[in-house]
This record gives C-alpha cells, structure tokens and sequence, in this order.
C-alpha cells in the first residue's frame, strides 16, 4: 500500500493525477490560509505557491496553527511552508513569497498566469479586489474564503459567468457626524473615535491643515466653538515638550472644553449636560496612591481616577517618545502606549459625558477594528475551500460548483447554493478586458501611437476616445490632447499598470486593459470585438448608481463583513481613518470622480 | 468539573480573539476541562489541533495504533521517521509543542481494556473511528458518569457526527424581534426554560437559554431500527423529506453493520433502505444511487484532508460551545456530505 493509496481511494486515479499535476496559487497564510496549506499539502497538489506580506503575531497563535511562540515577527509565508514540509507526505512543490500580491513588479499578470487557479485566504477588501481583477484579465477561476467568528463561506468564482467578489455589494462602515463626536458624544463608541481619530491625532499625529466641510449640524454656534476648539488643540500641541502638559491637557480638554460646549445651551435641551472633569486635590491624592500594578487587568472597567493615572503615565511616555526624536505618532492597538493613551481619553470623557466606561480589552476591539477569530471555524472553511478545488478537475467545473456559507438552524449547519450568474452592473465584471503590449524601451512611442492602435484596433471608426491611466488619471480625450507627442514613460505608461478606454461617442463598451511590456515591435492591441455600449438612457441610470457604489467602495475597504479575520482592517483604517474624517473624504473621492465622469474603480 | 481556573494576561493576549467571541467566563471553563479523545486518527488529529489550540485544561489521548503508510494522509502530527511505532507517541510532542499550557497526556493501550472507573477523570469524552460495539460500551460508561459524548468517523468524502450531551443547557445571544422570544417546548428534545431582554448600543437584544435532550448512542441505534417519526420533527414537509443526502442512510446503515460483516452493495443498499422506511423518508432518495454507494463502500475506512477539517471543526466546536454553555449544540446527528457540500443535521 503506497502513501497515495487513501487518496487514491477517495479521489480516483484521475482527479488524484489531475491533483497530482496542478500548480495553484494561495494567496493568504493567515487564519484560513494555514489552514489550507495543509490540506493542500494532504490532498497531495503538486505545487503550492504562497504569498502574504505580513510576520506572526501573538494574538495569531491560538488558530493559525502553523506558528509556534519561537516565530513571532518572523514572515508568514515561508514559515507556514516549513512547517507543512514536516507533513508533505506527497512531496508538493512548495514556493513561499514574503510580499504584496498588489507588487506588479513582482506578481505581474503574466505571473498569475502560470496556477491552474487561484485560492483567495485574504484579510482585506483591497487585495481581495485586486486579485479578483487579475482573475477577470485571465478568465482564471479562483475560490474565495472568508471567516469573521463562527461565520465564514467560501466561494467560487468563474469570470465572466458567474457572480465575481465584486458583484455583492460590500457591507459600510458605520460613520459618525462630526457633531457627535466632538460635542454631543452618547455612546462609548463615539468617545473611542474621538480619543483615537482626534484627539491622539491632534495631539501627536501629523500636522492636518484640513478640517471638516460637513460637521453634521446646522448650529453655528457649534461649529464656531468646534472650529476654534481645534485651533486651540494646536497650540496645545506646541506645550507638548513641557513639563506640565499632562496638566495642560487636563484642564483644556477635559475642563475648559467642557465648560464651553455647557455654554451652548442649544445643545443641551435634549441631552444631559455633562460635567467637566473634577480635579482637585481629593482626586489628585488618590492617583498619588495608583501604582503600575493597579492597571493591569485590562478586563476589568476600573474606576475613574485609574483611567486618569493611565492618561498621565501615557501621555508622559508619548512625550517621551518625542523627547526621542520621534515625529507624527501613530496609533496602533497592538502599541500599548497608544492605546493606553485612547482608553484613558475615552472613558475621561465617557465619564463626564454619563456614558458607561468600557474595559480597555473592549476598547481594543472598537479602536483596532478586531474582529474574532477561531481555529474551529477556519479549519471548516478552509475544508470546504479545499472540496470546492476538487470541482476544478471536472469537465465543466462550473456546473455543480457550489457556494457553501455557514448558516446554522435544526436541519442544517452550513447553506449550501449553486453559484450564480453574474451581475450585469457589477462595475468590475460588465465590462470586457484585455492585456495592451507595449514595447516600452521602444525610444520613438508616443502617445499618439497608442490611440491611433487603439482606433484602427478596436474598429471605432472615430478617434473620439479618452484614456485613463491607473487609477482616475485622464491622460487624453477629444478636448486634451496635450499629451499626443509625448513619450510614453513621460506619461508614466508602465509595465503592471491598467489603461482604461472610453468610446466617447458611447458606441462600443469601455474596457480595461494590463499593460504589458514586450520586447519588440511597437503595440499590440488584444485581438478582441467590443460588445456595444449599453443603451444610453440605461447608462446614465447606471452611471448615478455606479457613482453611489463608487463612493461606498472607497469607504468600505474594511467593511467587517466576511473578511479572513486578524489584521482586521487596521490597515486599510490607518489609510482612510474612519468615523467623522470619513465624511470628508467621502465628499472629496465624490466630487474627484464626478468632475472626471469616470467610474473606474479605485484599487489601493 | 471544578471552579473555573483564573487566566493570565498571557493567556488573555494569546486567546484574545476568541475571548472575544466567547468571553472570559467560557474561555476559564475551557481551561477547566478534562477530555478524553479515542485515536489519533485524521480527524482525531483535527480535534485535538482544535481542542488544544482553543485552550482546554487537560486532553487525554489513548490509541493502541502503531503508523502504517495509510495514515499519512490527514494525521499530519505523525513523522514519516516513525513509521511502525505508536501513532499517539509519534504525535505527542507536536501537539504538546501547540499549546505548552495544556496539559497534555498519552495512553497507548486499547481502550476496550479500559475499566469504567477510569473514565471517571475525564468530564467529557470524544471516541473517534471505532465501531458500533465499542461506541455502545463507551456510551453506556459516559451515560452512568454523566458526562457528554461524542462519536465520530470518516468514510471518504463523508463523515459524521453522533452527540449524547444527555441534558444540556445552552445560552445564546439573538437580535431581538418586535415579538419576543417565548419559553416553552421548541421540539419535544428541546425547549426555552428562559429569556432575558437587553440593549447595547441602543439595540434591543435577548439572552435565549434552552434546554436539551438528547438519546444515547443505544436508543438512536433503536429509533432508527424502528418506525419512527422523529426526523420529521425538523424535517417538517415533504420537500425537506425528499431533499435529504443519501449519505445519511448509508451512514447510518455503516455504523449499524458489525464489524465481522462484511459490507456489500447489496446488504449496505438494503439496509439503507430499511432505514429510510423507518424514518418516514422517501425511498427516492436511494434511487439511482448505486455508483455512489459503490464509491462509499470504496472510501471505507478511508480519510481525506478536507473531510477530516470539516468534521473535526465542527466537532472541535461544539465541545467548546458545550464547556462554556455558549450557542445552540447540535442535537444529535450531522453529517457531512462531501460531494454536494451539504452538512444537514438530523435529530433520531
Ligand atoms: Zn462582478
């Protein structure tokens, strides 16, 4: 009896040489990812690739069963892969990457090209987005997971037929006025997003000169005083190599600021006033008395002067950190200090608001987007991932594939459905795509050269068309032609980068092309026939809800809806900062895109 | 089982994402818990993964298997290097090497050997790959300590199972409705004993506790022998009658069959059949399923990665819902059925 002879047994002696021979991708050696690799591994796959950018953290070790204590901060991917070595009983070429599966330089599409498919284990919306269009350029199936707690489903993805990651829209994150947040807090939430977003930033953070245009109310007076208050928070900043700031920080923020929201009556006729932070010497003696050992038990919710003494022993080693040469502090859950910082700040002010304090482990959780993670339930999905893969070997690996999600009543633990047809208005896969060769070192390419391809190529019949480059840059259009004789490079045409083609007498459908360098001839424009543009009253329809989906997108990269658990959305929150920032810059990328009348999707 | 034991910060910032699911209340039970587990098999393998990962006081494994080349397809804490020696010994410093806070011990003799009063250290015990006589034997010592049990196996692209929890209390969180959540009887294995109302952050909840039934491993053998009208409790049209896995009359009639027969696609597809009459399920689930049962009397005794995950997370999952009286168990069968994806549960 060989070591192959139990998947033998259970898969055939074809699918197991299908097995045998397939080389696939793994995007992803966290929760799931762990988890799969092994299966894989045991499933006997003859070549497993591995990326993921991140090192091992603690709080990973009680599912991503992989690491042990000894390789904290060491890299995922490779570690994950020497460990599953120990097990590789079927002898799968293992490839492990330590990197960003965004890097076009590394992972161009070409690269993608090589694995039979594709298995997304992602924590974040942006990489998940980004892989999933990499799989719309190739037509390459891919199986996506996800896990938040005891859910998770997994789903496979065949472009162009059936529904890809981007066709459901993303659950948002839930955003504060600016109002509740600095002046009428009524919730711990509201508090931990002013002590982490504001005050923190304003305090240690980096110079903003922005403010905020909406602030959520119509009440001048609030805003005058939220305007001004701001002001003074610099000046505040200025005191931060003093001495006495800690003292300075008290009485501005948590006395005078208070006494002048009470000033404004308005805001009080409906809510109960709250009262400015007592600080005399009764509760001076009593932090005397408060030793380090006193706020250790993150679990508990103490009383308040403990949180006091927190901020005060915070915020003396922040200065610190200055004192050091450190600039533009960031927060960061896993940076005690920091967070010390944001719990004290919070439940000061949640105190003097009447709002009930919370432990600093629940404040973590609000203020670090984490959401739980369990070995139980990745170990599933991952299983169920790894069925699907079996789809793959079949003739018509479409028909009979199945999405499964956790869903658990008395008759059943988990929902099992066919896939389903695509979306027609979903933004990524309703519109066709193909990879543009350039010969980049070519010294002669213009422009010109390229739109005149894309012309004779695509058979417009007309030169009214408009190019975008990357994200949202118009590079040329009917009315901006200024860029015609200048050399690709000046433009900044590179290899990895996605061009996207507008017919603007809306005949022919737009579509998106990958730029890929070749390393003769001139252009080669993707042998493909544009479908026609859909209807044009239907297209402005569409357009004004593109532009809504649009606008939630670029809020929603870390949406916690089914997302492979752990690094949570810290990421993506540390870019876009959430909360009241958010409406700000939900009008910004709002009004960016109207004014180019574009809805190409935006990819971190 | 004791008090609930204290935990560390260590242990609060290692288990921090599951603390955060369960709480701290559930995770100082876990901690408290002494568990036996019947073979190391693949899934035996996945259970223990899960179990000591998750942060329970003591797991005890007993297994009398020396590792022959069959193994190495889901028992991947054996190494290769020890082939012919005790799977469990083989195993044990990898598993130990998961978590150093458990308390991890091996026993390597058979466990039909094993005397009652012995059992008596474990407060729950888990029995994975043995036959129907050795479940019934076990059952029967778990019944009289009064501890939980479970029972499961592999057969290829399928797996199941079995839960005896004899009575168990659960709470769980919900949403809460416009109509509130009643007591009273749910099914005739379950019912509501109480339900208490809360907001947080200004959304209404409920804290649903219910109480559980369950058969032991004797008397779901007897219901399923029977005419019996049980399934159709939960199974409550004729679509959902119909829509049921084959597998799980071939499972069942597997699990029922003695060791010394010898399973043939005869005898398994007529007592499936039989147990299909039995439990009020229409014969056209068997029909036109001989290639399948083919295929399930080839995957006997066979384990397969992604089955064995599946299962044993599932399994892996209910114990630490049951240790810390957290969500609803499953009440008192599931099975997984590789092929269609589908996992039902069926109370008998
Ligand atoms: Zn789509």
């Amino acid at each position: 009896m060989g070591k192959d002879s139990q998947l033998q047994a259970v898969l055939g002696k074809d699918v197991l040489t299908k097995v045998r021979a397939a080389k696939v991708l793994l995007v992803g050696a966290g929760g799931i990812g762990c988890e799969l690799l092994k299966d894989l591994v045991l499933m006997g796959y003859g070549e497993i690739h591995v990326v993921d950018l991140d090192t091992i953290d603690l709080s990973n070790l009680n599912r991503q069963f992989l690491f042990r204590h000894k390789d904290i901060k060491k890299p995922k991917a490779s570690t994950a892969v020497a460990a599953v070595e120990t097990f590789n009983f079927h002898n799968s070429k293992l490839v492990s990457y330590m990197a960003n599966i965004m890097d076009t330089k590394q992972f161009p599409l070409s690269w993608f090209d090589q694995f039979n498919f594709i298995f997304n284990a992602l924590d974040n919306i942006a990489a998940r987005s980004y892989v999933n269009k990499m799989c719309l350029f190739l037509k390459k199936p891919s199986i996506e997971s996800g896990t938040t707690g005891f859910n998770g489903q997994v789903t496979p993805i065949f472009p162009y037929q059936t529904e890809c990651y981007e066709c459901t829209v993303k659950e948002t994150p839930k955003t504060y006025p600016v109002c509740t947040i600095r002046s009428t807090p009524s919730q711990p939430v509201h508090c931990v997003t002013w002590a982490k977003n504001y005050l923190f930033g304003q305090l240690f953070g980096e110079d903003e000169e922005t403010s905020p245009t909406d602030f959520g109310t119509d009440n001048q007076d609030e805003i005058k005083n939220m305007v001004s208050e701001q002001n003074e928070l610099k000046e505040l900043k200025n005191l931060a190599t003093k001495d006495d700031f800690f003292e300075s920080v008290i009485d501005k923020i948590f006395i005078k600021d208070i006494n002048k929201l009470l000033a404004l009556e308005e805001l009080w006729k409906t809510r109960k006033r709250p009262i400015p932070l007592a600080w005399d010497s009764s509760v001076k003696d009593k932090i005397e008395a408060i030793t380090d050992s006193d706020v250790a038990r993150g679990q508990d919710v103490w009383p308040i002067e403990k949180y006091i003494f927190l901020l005060m022993r915070s915020i003396k080693e922040l200065q610190q950190r200055l004192a050091d040469g450190e600039t533009d502090l960031e927060f960061d859950k896993d940076d005690e200090v920091t967070l010390d910082f944001v719990v004290a700040a919070t439940n000061i002010r949640s105190h003097m608001f009447h709002i009930p304090l919370k432990s600093k482990f629940d404040i973590k959780q609000i203020a670090g987007n984490i959401i739980p993670a369990i070995a139980t339930t990745n170990s599933i999905i991952s299983g169920f991932s790894a069925l699907a893969s079996l789809q793959m070997f079949t003739p018509n690996p479409r028909e009979g594939a199945k999405m499964v999600y956790t869903f658990q009543d008395a008759t059943r633990f988990v929902s099992t459905s066919s896939v389903v047809e695509s979306n027609r208005k979903c933004k990524s896969c309703s519109i066709p795509r193909g990879v543009l060769k350039i010969n980049l070192s070519h010294p002669e390419i213009v422009l010109g050269d390229v739109v005149d391809a894309l012309v004779k190529g695509f058979k417009y019949g007309h030169d009214e068309i408009a190019l975008i480059l990357g994200k949202d840059r118009l590079i040329y259009d009917v009315d901006f032609d200024d860029n015609k004789d200048k050399k690709l490079a000046d433009i900044g045409f590179q290899a990895g980068e996605v061009l996207l083609v507008n017919d603007e007498n809306d005949e022919k459908a737009t579509v998106e092309l990958y730029i890929e360098a070749m390393d003769s001839g001139k252009i080669e424009v993707p042998n493909m026939e544009l479908p026609d543009a859909p209807e044009k009253e239907a297209t402005e329809e569409q357009e004004d809800e593109k532009e809504d989906d649009d606008v939630l997108q670029a809020i929603s990269d870390d949406a916690p809806i089914i997302i492979d658990e752990e690094e949570e959305a810290e990421e993506a929150s540390k870019k876009h900062k959430l909360d009241e920032i958010d409406e700000h810059e939900t009008t910004t990328s709002k009004k960016q895109k109207t004014s180019e009348g574009q809805d190409h999707v935006l990819i971190e | 089982m004791s008090a609930p034991k204290e935990l560390s910060n260590e242990e609060i910032a290692l288990y921090d994402r599951q603390i955060r699911l369960w709480g701290l209340e559930a995770q100082r039970k876990i901690k408290t818990a002494h568990i036996l587990l019947i073979n190391l098999s693949a899934v035996g393998t996945e259970i223990a993964k899960n179990l000591v990962l998750g942060g329970v006081g003591s797991l005890s494994i007993i297994d009398n298997h020396d590792i022959t080349e069959a193994d190495f397809s889901g028992q991947y804490y054996i190494s290769e290097d020890d082939c012919g020696k005790k799977r469990v010994e083989s195993a044990q410093e990898r598993i130990q090497d998961l978590n150093p806070r458990v308390d991890l011990n091996v026993f390597t003799d058979d466990i039909n050997t094993k005397e009652p009063e012995w059992f008596s250290q474990f407060n729950l015990v888990i029995s994975t790959e043995l036959a129907k006589e050795s479940i019934l034997r076990i059952n029967n010592v778990t019944r009289q300590l009064n501890i939980p049990f479970y029972a499961t196996g592999l057969n290829g692209l399928s797996g199941y199972v079995f839960l005896d929890l004899i009575e168990h209390t659960a709470t769980y969180k919900k949403e809460k409705s416009n109509i509130s959540t009643k007591t009273g009887k749910v099914f005739s294995f379950s019912e509501i004993v109480s339900v208490e109302s809360f907001t947080e952050n200004n959304q209404p909840f409920e804290n649903v506790t219910t109480k559980d039934h369950y058969k032991s491993f004797k008397q779901f053998l007897e219901n399923f022998n029977k005419q019996s009208e049980n399934i159709k409790e939960t199974y409550t049209t004729k679509r959902k009658l119909k829509r049921i896995s084959p597998i799980l009359p071939l499972t069942l009639a597997s699990l029922d069959f003695n060791q010394a027969n010898k399973l043939t696609i005869d005898s398994l597809k007529s007592k499936a059949v039989k147990i299909c009459e039995n439990l009020s399920i229409p014969s056209t689930v068997l029909e036109n399923k001989d290639q399948l049962i083919e295929s399930f009397i080839a995957q006997q005794n066979h384990e397969f990665a992604p089955v064995s995950a599946i299962i044993g997370g599932v399994l892996a999952q209910d114990v630490i819902n049951v240790l810390g009286n957290k969500n609803k168990p499953i009440n008192n069968f599931i099975v997984l059925d590789g092929l269609s994806g589908e996992m039902p549960i069926f109370t008998i």
